[in-house]
């Protein structure tokens, strides 16, 4: 590759290695890559917030404000994809999700969206009773449960990712139910502070 | 704008003297980095906070500062205080506060934003308010720093929106400010705490000015300050403290306070801040309101304070769950914000955190120092390079779908600058527009959270019903401010984004606002203006026409034609001295030139951004 300003080869460097100037992101790289961290679902998250730290000091836009401007738009461009990749691997379950991505499974897109009658009528009645949890204890008690129902199923997760446990299909399914428990605990969540 | 992607100017940012101000709701303090510390500017009678009261008299006749706020509760003209409550809203929410006010608002105007009513029948906004008070901290620091100011940080509450942040970005403007970058005010004293107490860990900042409050959560690691979380109301801190103690004693005097007249409620309210002052450290104080002396102490004042101090707990437990931290697992709790002086403020942060709170250094200061460091950060001369600041959007922003249901497209919480993409198709055949409407807040409903703008898309290529592919890019900046651009994805054509935001004022009103001589004769006015436009087209056309030099071959005989006539369009607008002309010209070909822009981007940076863009940030 060679350097948008200077002309000179520059490798696979962040900064030209002849004239020192910021380069793009490297569209091959997925996020892992980018914060530095190895691929794999238990990561250590003092690690990767340690990465994120050291990655954003080199390309911050407010390292070069006094830089071109196409320095400045490669920065935030740069600091925007770190951003995202922390905000995503730093969650288990973006991260998984991330992984399933990879692996070429899109977690909410059409194609995958459940329409396992059992499923779908388990997440109705649970909506159901969350709708009824109207006083602030009833809703955390509410909030508990459904933690849990999330912990379980992020263990099913891990399991797969770390030791091979169970099917694809099933993980796609557990992902996909994850998303909907999300959903629950932040109208929940959304609720309980309107109920104090 | 495409030209100045194309590496136009070589340094857009300023180099040398700079300077960070907290703008608050009572107080304002300018500062700036003197021999690699911070240090606040005191005036001539060597006090460091500016009251950010205005007083308008007859005509230009105009009083800011100390003086303003003597002239509050009587005689001639018209006092404003505590502009910035005002900031980024509108007339009618502003009007539906069933509070003592001192302020006659409007009834005139109905539009999204505040105008207040001055004596002589004029009216002003918050924003102009404001850039009053602006434009004497610049003047402060002009002075001292012997010279014109290149650029300087203003602080903002973290939980300003987008309204209130571009009201404070117009203040600046028109106060004939360069605008480094807004701060959030937590931020800001975190890094000058930090800085100064060479502190490790992870801390809240609680910060009670007079006007706002806010919480936030950060890492202070080997020089990178993280925000981790944000929270807040930008409508409690002191002045409500104020108003329930001035109500208290009115209605103990028959007067009902919503129904007090402006003058009498701005010396109840007066009264009331002296003797809430007095007891910070006095167990009792006197005050005299229309004529009847009243004893206030302490712990009465504690309790008709509770309910307001009673309104922080939720923020407050809400960070704390964001960080899965109890109050007491946290390295310390900073305090900031005149109002964290009150005894019973610091006894309640003490007792929600279970730990003693700090506070080592000035909570009136600690944001201009950490602000004047930012500034130096950004535009000082040899900044250092040990120090970064990252901040995270305080209101998830989502786009209106069918039904009223908000879909959230960035977080609150993210780490910003941050970006999103979106792709919309189109529904009929030949659309070439389309519109879509962006709302802040966690609510689901658009109709319970805060409109920010309607943005219309145009120029999308006529294709049939569903091929048009549009993908819409939302960008928050480091001062936390969206962004929005488009591009139809078979074409790659760019669509054009016009934008009409909730709430603020329009570029042509600032504009106008800056015409109409808001601190220079009409004269300098124009002149100004001409000048600002004159160096924009110059620096425009020279990057355009290095550009073709350079790439002409990426050109098309009658896009060059078409190029060619717009530089000499221009020219013409700047040899007729028609500053509104030029202006509109550049605006005309930087849309012209967008699509060459583009293409010259892809080429001499390779493909690799193309990718970025195209890739999607999913």
């Amino acid at each position: 590759m060679d350097c948008w300003s200077c002309g000179a080869e520059r490798g696979d460097a962040l900064f030209c290695t002849t004239c020192k100037i910021l380069q793009p992101e490297s569209k091959k790289e997925d996020w892992f890559a980018a914060l530095g961290v190895e691929k794999k679902f238990s990561i250590d998250t003092k690690a990767l917030a340690k990465a994120f730290r050291t990655r954003s000091v080199k390309v911050h836009p407010d390292r070069f404000a006094q830089k071109s401007a196409v320095e400045r738009r490669l920065a935030v461009q740069h600091t925007a994809k770190l951003n995202d990749a922390y905000r995503t691997l730093s969650d288990p379950h973006k991260r998984a999700e991330y992984l399933m991505k990879l692996e070429g499974v899109e977690i909410g897109g059409e194609e995958q969206r459940t329409n396992d009658p059992e499923f779908l009528m388990a997440m109705m009645e649970l909506q159901e009773e969350a709708d009824g949890a109207k006083t602030a204890g009833a809703i955390d008690a509410m909030l508990e449960r459904v933690e849990g129902i999330r912990t379980g199923e992020l263990d099913k997760v891990r399991a797969y990712f770390d030791d091979g446990v169970g099917e694809r299909a099933q993980i796609v399914r557990a992902l996909d139910a994850l998303r909907y428990y999300m959903r629950l605990v932040e109208r929940l969540t959304a609720r309980r502070e309107e109920a104090s | 704008m495409g030209l100045l992607q194309i590496g136009g100017a070589p340094k857009a940012k300023c180099a040398g003297r700079v300077a960070g101000i907290d703008l608050g709701t009572t107080y304002s303090l300018v500062a700036t980095v003197r021999d690699g510390s911070p240090t606040v500017l005191l005036d001539d009678e060597d006090r460091a906070t500016f009251p950010s009261v205005v007083w308008f008299g007859e005509g230009d006749a105009r009083v800011v500062g100390h003086d303003a706020r003597t002239k509050a509760g009587g005689g001639e003209g018209t006092v404003i205080a505590s502009a910035k409550r005002f900031m980024g809203r509108a007339q009618v929410e502003a009007q539906a506060d069933d509070e003592l006010t001192p302020y006659v608002f409007s009834s005139e105007v109905d539009g999204p934003v505040v105008y207040f009513d001055l004596a002589d029948g004029r009216r002003v906004t918050p924003i102009e308010v404001s850039a009053h008070v602006l434009a004497a901290l610049k003047a402060r620091a002009e002075e001292q720093l012997e010279g014109p100011l290149d650029g300087v940080v203003i602080t903002v509450p973290a939980y300003f929106d987008d309204a209130q942040r571009q009201a404070t970005k117009d203040a600046a403007r028109l106060a004939g400010l360069t605008v480094l970058r807004l701060l959030n005010e937590p931020t800001a004293a975190a890094l000058a705490y930090g800085l100064d107490q060479k502190k490790e860990g992870m801390f809240a900042v609680f910060d009670l000015g007079g006007g706002t409050f806010d919480i936030s959560i950060l890492t202070l690691d080997d020089g990178v300050f993280q925000v981790l979380t944000t929270g807040g109301d930008s409508r409690l801190g002191g002045d409500d403290f104020d108003r329930a103690i001035a109500e208290h004693f009115l209605a103990s005097q028959g007067v009902e306070p919503a129904k007090a007249a402006p003058d009498v409620a701005a010396r109840a309210l007066a009264a009331a801040r002296t003797a809430k002052e007095a007891l910070t450290e006095a167990d009792e104080a006197s005050l005299e309101i229309e004529g009847q002396s009243h004893t206030l102490t302490r712990s009465q004042m504690d309790e008709l304070i509770l309910p307001t101090l009673r309104r922080t707990e939720k923020h407050i437990q809400r960070v704390l769950a964001d960080v899965g931290l109890s109050g007491d697992e946290l390295d310390g709790v900073v305090l900031v914000g005149g109002s964290t002086r009150v005894p019973a403020v610091r006894t309640y942060v003490e007792k929600l955190f279970g730990q003693k709170p700090l506070a080592d250094l000035d909570p009136d200061r600690v944001v201009a120092l950490g602000a004047a460091v930012q500034a130096d950060l950004l535009g000082g001369e040899g900044p250092r390079d040990d120090v970064l600041l990252l901040d995270v959007l305080p209101l998830s922003l989502g786009v209106e779908t069918m039904g009223g249901v908000v879909e959230k497209i960035l977080h609150r919480n993210q780490t910003i600058p941050a970006t999103a993409q979106q792709e919309f198709t189109t529904y009929a055949d030949g659309q070439t527009g389309m519109d879509f409407h962006v709302v802040q807040g966690e609510r689901e409903l658009v109709s319970d959270g805060r409109s920010l703008a309607r943005f219309k898309l145009s120029g999308i290529p006529p294709m049939g019903a569903g091929m048009g592919r549009v993908l819409v890019t939302f960008e928050v900046d480091a001062d936390g401010i969206l962004h929005v651009s488009a591009e139809e994805q078979t074409t790659k054509k760019r669509a054009s984004v016009q934008v009409k935001p909730s709430y603020g004022l329009d570029d042509e009103t600032v504009e106008r606002m800056i015409m109409e001589s808001f601190q220079f004769a009409q004269a300098d006015v124009d002149e100004r203006l001409f000048v600002e436009h004159r160096v924009e087209a110059e620096r425009i056309i020279a990057a355009l026409t290095r550009a073709m030099e350079e790439d002409g071959a990426l050109l098309a005989d009658d896009e060059r034609e078409a190029l060619n006539a717009g530089i000499a369009s221009i020219e013409a607008a700047v040899e007729a001295k028609n500053a509104g002309l030029v202006r509109e010209r550049v605006d005309q070909l930087d849309a012209l030139s967008a699509d060459f822009a583009v293409r010259r981007m892809n080429q001499s940076i390779g493909d690799a951004l193309r990718g970025q863009q195209a890739e999607g940030l999913g």
